[in-house]
Formats: C-alpha cells, structure tokens, sequence
C-alpha cells in the first residue's frame, strides 16, 4: 500500500496526540491515581504506535510501545513522580522526530531507562491453563503447526485451545500451557483432545483457523505399533546386511566417481547420475526399514514410574509425548538403559513424598513428562519432572568433599560448571540413598552410553522447582556428512553438524604456551591431533556450547561416508570413533568429537 | 450478496486503510465507529456480517464492547484489531467472543484472508 499519500494525515493526527498527551501527563502529575487519565495516555500512545508502524516509522513505533508498556504498568500500581517524568521525555523526543522530520532518530538510550523504568511483570492466572480439563481421558492427539512468520504465536495458539474446547475437552498440552503462553515454542505444539467429533471434523476445525499450516491427529489409546500396518518380521540380523550392502554400494559408486572424475570420462558421471539417485533411494528405504516408533521404549515407563512411586510412597502424574517418532533400531536399544535410568532418578530424587509438596504450596502429585522433539537431524528426548531440582550450592560443597575440587576453585565454579560435575563418575548430592537409584551410577553412565552413540545429554535444573534431563540422538548412525581434511597426510573426518567454523591458520596465537584462536569474546584452544604438527587452517569443533580448534593442512570438502568400526590397535585411540573408506580407496579416520573437544577443554584448564 | 463489514478504530487514518482493503477485496463497509459506545450502537443499527474492532478506544474500550455485542448477539462474529505486545488483551477479547485477530500494520492479505476463514467456519 502506497502511504505517501497518508503521510499528511498521518503527521495531523501525530501532532493531536503530542498535544493531547503533554497536556494528560500535567494532570496526572497533579493526581497521579486518576485512572481514567492514566487509560487516555494510554489509548493515545497506542494510537500514536499504530499510526507510526503503520506509515513504517518503526523507530517512533518501538518508542511509542516501550511508553505504553511502562503506562500499563503505571495503571496498576499508580503513577510515580520518576516515571511521569519518564513520560514527558518520551513526548519531547516523540515531537522532536516528528518535527525535525528526522524518524530515524537514535533512540536506543532512552528505549533502555524506559526499560529499567519498568517493573517485573506480576503473575496472573493463565488463560491458557484455565482451558484445560485435565481430569479427563483423552481421545486424540494433535500437533498443531503454525504458519511461518505468525508473530503472535501465543495468542495464534490460544485459538487452537479456544476452538478445541468448544468441540471436546483439552485435557493436556506440550510444552505447558504457561509455556504456549509466554511463546517458548518454535512453530507447533502438541495438545490432547476429549471430543465426540471425528478425526477429519476436530482436524478441520483447528486447521480451518487462520494462520494454521498444517495439523496432525492420531488416536490416543492404540499404540503406533498397533495400527493395522501391513508388516512382516524380519531379522535384525538381516537388515544389519542389508545396511551393510548398501554403505558397500555408496563407496563403490565414489570409487567409479572418482575415476570418471580423474579421467573426465562425461558419459560415465552422466551414467553415474542415475545410480547415485538409485543408491541414495535404496539407502533412505533401507534406513526407514530400520526405523522403530519410540513407544516400543515409551510404552514401558508408565509402568515403571507407578511401580517405583508406590515403592517410594510418592504420587505422580507421568505423561508421554512423541512415541509417534521413529528412530534407528540401533539407537532405540541402547537408549533403554539411560532413560530407565533418568525418569527412575526423576520419581526417587526429583518428586518429593505428597506432604512435603503440600507443604510448599505445590500439588501433591508430582508432574513428570517424558518427550520426544525430532529436531534437524535428530531427536531430543527430555524427562522434566516438577520435583525439588538440584541445590548447586550442594554441589559445589560436596564437590569439595568428595576432594573433586579444591576450595578456592569450588567457589569460582559457574552454574554450567556445577552441572557439569553432575557427571562425574560416583559423584552423588542425593541426601540418602535409595533402593533404585543414587549410589553412584549416576549421570556419568548416562552419559556415557549417550555420547557412545554420538548423542548428548544437558541437564538444567532449579532448586525447588524441577530438572530436565534432555538426551539428544542422531535419528540413524551408520551414514554421516562428513567435513574431510588432511592432517599430517592423513585424511580425517568430522560430522558437519560439528563444524563450526574454519579458519586460517594465521589466527593461532600463543597464550601461556598455549595455541588459541580468539573467537569474539571466547578463546578458543587449538591442537595437533597427532602431536606437533603445524597447519594451514583450524577447524574449530563445536560440542552443545564447547569449542575446540583442530590444525589441519588442507580442507577436502564434505562428503557423505559410511561410518565403519576400528578394530586393532586403531580401535584404542580414544581420538577416533570409527574409519571410512574413501572413492579413491584411502581411509578415512573419522574423530570422536565429544572427546576431542573436551581433551582441548581440559588442556585449556591446566593453564588458565 | 457481498459481507457486510462494520469498522471501529479512533484513529480516522486506520479506518480509511481498512476500508480501502475490505473494498478492494469486494466487501461492504456498512459502518464506522470511532469510539466502544458507537461500535455497540451501530451494530445493533446496521447489523453487519462481521466488525473489525480496535481494542484501544476512548469511552468505552473494544473489549468492553465486544462483551455487549456478544450479549446482544451471541452470534456476532468480531475480529480484534491489534498491535504488537497485546497478547494478553487479544486473548481478554478472545475469551470475551471475539472470533480472532488481525494485527497492525495491517498487510491486506493477512487481513482478507483472517476475514474470510472466520466467516467461512462459522458460515
């Protein structure tokens, strides 16, 4: 829309409410409970913000709305004579842009006092919660997803719940309602449904609404595994060759490639175009035929978690998310053993007795959720349970007992230092210890097997309120994109999702004897993998929010390998987790990451 | 038969801008009102198809009056008319009755595109 021509209109109606505004804010000044002003200063800074964004002033636009934000709360809690003030000088710069013409004017540094200016938000109660029905059974599962660029999200996501409750009963949410709420979703969510309707009616109402991609349903009570497909059993064992063949195939189609390439035989790449789309089918088919819904897993903990809280004399409410989510058969075996692990710590460790929850104001029974959320090339799995969290003041003082750190260094421990040393091997801040879990098989086993498998685990706790444990698993293992580069005449590789930058070798410096390249803020260390060697380039490793660089002599670009075991001696070298075999028959030594990077941490904390 | 819009917003500009979109895009303007009483008063008056209202009024605010006109009419369909950062007063209006909301600055095809979905579900 052309608003050149609106710009008239537009600079009168500013002015009127300038005017307007200096003349409300004398009054209030003069009676600074009168809320029926305080509501006319409000309505006349919104207008102004309206108009302003409207005509793309968005500097005289975020002014307008740091003002009505501070007035909102002025309504609540009365009008002080500092934020009255706060005011007049929003108006004064509000008139100066308008007047000068100038509405990109710098106005970051009275965007931020008015921003001190503001009061933490108070609690209400949720509009949201207030929807659900969470005594009820439900019948279905949606997810809901959002259309990209929605900017009010919560409010798109409170429709949903609005339409759903008018057709049945929501019974529940993922993520929390307070968290669909203050927007800490990406762009779907995950609600359960009580309805008489069908699946095609309840999901044509909620994808009917505007601004709504696309919706999932699926009946709840029948396991994935159980919808009537049409399968037969095969033996692991045979699809384990299957996949075998296939990695096989993928090395022998870089082999032709590679001689085609040397020889710049065209007929043959051409030849060849066709097989790399017909490996690449076979290796996405024989990946799927792989592939297991987590409920195999899920299905077993409802279960357990009842077994463990009568034992224990606790009370929970444990709810599942994402069994729908499929995953390699590999991977699902092995992570068993750390998830029993985890939500047995959550029920023991995590959820107080009912009493004690009475007592601190908190429902007798204790929440535990278990989700899964694939991700770009994985799955999340998070246990969250709403249970005491972890004291890190306990930790710290019992890092020190345990002689894991000395006193001077435990008290300059950071928040994400305290939880690392939850991973220590035998470390333990559990008061007693419990028939199941504690008694130091403890998160380091947990994390063990995860990264075994190139997983990752993060915990995030607070006191008093809960602890999430969320692992992170590749969705198959076998096949990687891989960043390949030479190291002392050896090519060696790493995941791409591990990359996080490379650099030119120029940008080493030494500090305290040590290689480090300075990345902003962050001092990253570098080192040789097989000892001294020197290197054009660094390739800095990234592991969750860790960094290490690595020198390299030449980058060979990313390609796709098939990740096979080591065996012998190579088979020792904690560096390396597996080998590949190239196009042109070299051998690939592919890098352990996680160890790779936290060797390059430890080094660092010698020095520093 | 064309959709018979009533438009409420103070601000004289929005409201042209509206009405330019919701012509063009073939509906009827049967009504502006600039203030909450005048959004109740010629609604009851013109009974529009759907209104588009500002929450921000003096008077009476669009909040207020969307709890009126959903007790005259409960079956008025009522879009709120919003800028960014009132999330909670949208979600006020939505659980007052208002069908859904369009969000300033307006981009006309969000705009035609909210309004048709709205009446289309509760055709």
């Amino acid at each position: 829309m052309n608003t050149r021509r609106y710009m008239e209109l537009f600079l009168e109606e500013a002015e009127e409410h300038i005017q307007n505004l200096s003349r409300l804010l004398v009054e209030v000044e003069a009676d600074p409970d009168n809320g029926e002003v305080l509501r006319e200063i409000f309505r006349s800074v919104h207008t102004l913000k309206g108009l302003a964004s409207t005509m793309g002033f968005e500097r005289i636009a975020a002014l307008a709305h740091a003002m009505e934000s501070l007035i909102e709360q002025m309504r609540s809690g009365g009008a002080q004579h500092e934020t009255v003030d706060l005011l007049f000088e929003g108006v004064d710069l509000l008139e100066e842009m308008l007047r000068s013409g100038d509405v990109d004017m710098e106005v970051d540094a009275f965007l931020e006092r008015l921003g001190e200016g503001r009061k933490a938000e108070g609690s209400r109660r949720s509009a949201f919660r207030e929807l659900l029905s969470p005594e009820i059974r439900p019948g279905y599962e949606l997810r809901v997803w959002i259309e990209e660029g929605e900017v009010l999200k919560s409010v798109r996501a409170f429709t949903v719940l609005k339409c759903l409750s008018e057709i049945g009963y929501v019974t529940s949410t993922f993520p929390e309602p307070e968290a669909l709420e203050a927007e800490r979703f990406d762009r779907s969510f995950v609600v359960r449904v009580r309805s008489e309707r069908t699946e095609d009616e309840i999901r044509d109402a909620v994808e009917t609404l505007p601004e709504i991609e696309r919706v999932e349903i699926r009946r709840l009570g029948r396991s994935v595994a159980a919808q009537g497909r049409q399968s037969i059993r095969v033996s692991t064992s045979t699809l384990d060759a299957l996949m075998n063949i296939t990695g096989e195939l993928i090395i022998n189609r870089s082999v032709l490639e590679d001689i085609a390439r040397r020889w710049g035989m065209q007929e043959l790449e051409d030849a060849l175009e066709m097989t790399r789309r017909l490996t690449s089918e076979l290796q996405y088919v024989v990946m799927q035929a792989r592939m297991v819904p987590l409920e195999y897993v899920f299905s077993r903990f409802p279960k357990m978690v009842r077994d463990v809280a009568r034992r224990e004399g606790k009370e929970v409410e444990f709810s599942v998310y994402g069994g729908e989510i499929e995953l390699d058969r590999a991977v699902i075996d092995e992570i068993i053993e750390p998830l029993v692990h985890i939500i047995r710590n959550a029920v023991s460790h995590g959820i107080e007795p009912p009493e004690e929850r009475e007592k601190l104001g908190k429902p007798r029974r204790g929440r535990i959720v278990l989700s899964a959320v694939k991700e770009r090339d994985g799955v999340v799995i998070s246990v969250e349970d709403d249970g005491r969290g972890v004291d890190l003041e306990k930790v710290r003082r019992a890092a020190v007992r345990e002689g894991l750190v000395d006193e001077g260094r435990a008290r300059t421990l950071t928040r994400e230092e305290l939880i690392e040393l939850l991973f220590t091997p035998g470390f333990s801040t559990a008061g007693r210890v419990t028939e199941l879990s504690g008694r130091g098989v403890g998160l380091d086993a947990v994390k063990s097997t995860v990264e075994a498998l190139g997983g990752h685990v993060e915990l995030d706790t607070s006191a008093g309120k809960g602890t999430r444990v969320s692992v992170r698993m590749p969705l198959t293992m076998a096949i990687l994109q891989a960043m390949l580069f030479r190291v002392n005449g050896v090519v060696c590789g790493v995941p791409v999702s591990n990359v996080w930058r490379v650099l030119e070798s120029s940008e080493v410096r030494i500090l305290h004897r040590r290689k480090v390249v300075r990345m902003g803020e962050e001092l990253i260390p570098v080192w040789s993998i097989f000892g001294e060697e020197d290197g054009r380039y660094v390739v800095v490793l990234e592991r969750g929010a860790h960094h290490t660089g690595i020198l390299a002599d030449e980058v060979l670009g990313i390609q796709e390998v098939v990740l096979k075991p080591l065996s012998g001696e190579a088979a020792r070298v904690r560096e390396f987790s597996g080998g590949t075999i190239l196009g042109n028959g070299e051998v690939a030594l592919i890098l352990d990451v996680g160890y790779v990077v936290e060797r390059g941490e430890e080094g660092w904390k010698c020095v520093s | 038969m064309s959709i018979r819009v009533l438009i409420a917003d103070d601000a004289a500009f929005m409201r042209n801008m509206l009405r330019k979109i919701l012509t063009q895009a073939g509906y009827e303007v049967v009504g502006e009102a600039s203030t909450g009483v005048e959004a109740v008063e010629k609604y009851k008056e013109v009974r529009p198809h759907v209104v588009t209202m500002d929450i921000v009024m003096p008077e009476k605010d669009g909040i207020e009056a969307v709890r009126e006109i959903i007790e005259y009419d409960p079956n008025a369909i009522i879009i709120m008319c919003s800028a960014l950062g009132q999330q909670s007063m949208i979600i006020e209006a939505i659980q007052a009755g208002a069908k859904d909301y369009i969000i300033k600055p307006f981009q006309p095809a969000k705009v035609i595109d909210t309004i048709r979905k709205v009446v289309h579900r509760t055709g």
